[in-house]
């Protein structure tokens, strides 16, 4: 688990808030692409039954 | 008929003609970007199952009433639906989403770090195993954006128009979220090794 405090992380934002100008630099894609195959991992699907149940409301209509 | 070389929206088309094979396809174009967008915002396996499915009741009743005019734009529409009835939820249920962290999940189980020491790599795993917890505890703006970009792979100019708000905005937010992540994942890493 992670331990935090909720005032570390608002310091944490407020300086991010502070330095951040709207673009995204070279350094975060750069981040960005290190967590991709992470952030991938939670690729999921809906059951096969939510589809079923969804495609029989269409042929109601 | 093949509806593999379609796009989405001559499968719209298809389907408001009668052709209900093509919203099987549409569906399985798009449902693992649409319910894993809502999953990452509800945390919760059988709420994302009803919001999905509400979300298509929504698709299927615009469509066939002939009120669909997002020419081009399937999937960026389905998102802001989807993302409008999580918004629903939240309001009713007046409360935000759950920090959890949840299932077994361990990152880094498929990669390889073999310059690292034991310990450098236990701190590595153990940060990185905490990535969705941290995710969860961007402020929601943020988390919505990165959502929806990773996720939904929507451009920031879609994200600005379902979020209503300017690109420039859309783009601060994913920024200050990888911002914000990487030093959450920087505090995590420092405090386990003065710990350890």
């Amino acid at each position: 688990m992670i331990q935090i405090s909720t005032q570390d992380l608002q310091l944490l934002l407020l300086e991010t808030r502070e330095e951040l100008s709207h673009t995204i630099g070279a350094e975060e894609k750069e981040f960005y692409t290190s967590i991709k195959p992470e952030l991938n991992r939670e690729i999921r699907n809906p059951h096969e039954s939510t589809i079923d149940r969804i495609m029989a409301y269409s042929k109601g209509v | 008929m093949n509806f593999l070389n379609k796009n989405d929206n001559e499968l719209v088309e298809l389907y408001v003609g009668g052709k209900e094979a093509a919203l099987a396809e549409l569906l399985r174009r798009h449902k693992s970007k649409i319910y894993t967008s809502i999953y990452m915002l509800v945390k919760d396996e059988f709420l994302a199952e009803d919001i999905f499915q509400d979300t298509f009741i929504k698709v299927i009743n615009t469509l066939k009433s002939g009120r669909y005019n997002e020419e081009g734009k399937f999937l960026p529409w389905v998102l802001r639906i989807a993302h409008n009835l999580v918004i629903d939820f939240f309001r009713k249920e007046k409360r935000t989403p759950v920090i959890t962290n949840g299932d077994g999940f361990d990152i880094f189980d498929v990669l390889g770090f073999y310059d690292e020491s034991i310990e450098d790599k236990m701190v590595r795993d153990q940060t990185h195993k905490d990535l969705k917890t941290m995710i969860q505890m961007l402020p929601s703006e943020q988390k919505e954006v990165l959502i929806m970009r990773h996720y939904g792979d929507m451009s920031f100019k879609d994200i600005a128009e379902v979020t209503n708000v300017s690109i420039n905005t859309a783009l601060g937010r994913m920024r200050y979220a990888l911002n914000n992540l990487r030093k959450l994942m920087q505090t995590k890493e420092l405090s386990l090794k003065l710990t350890s």
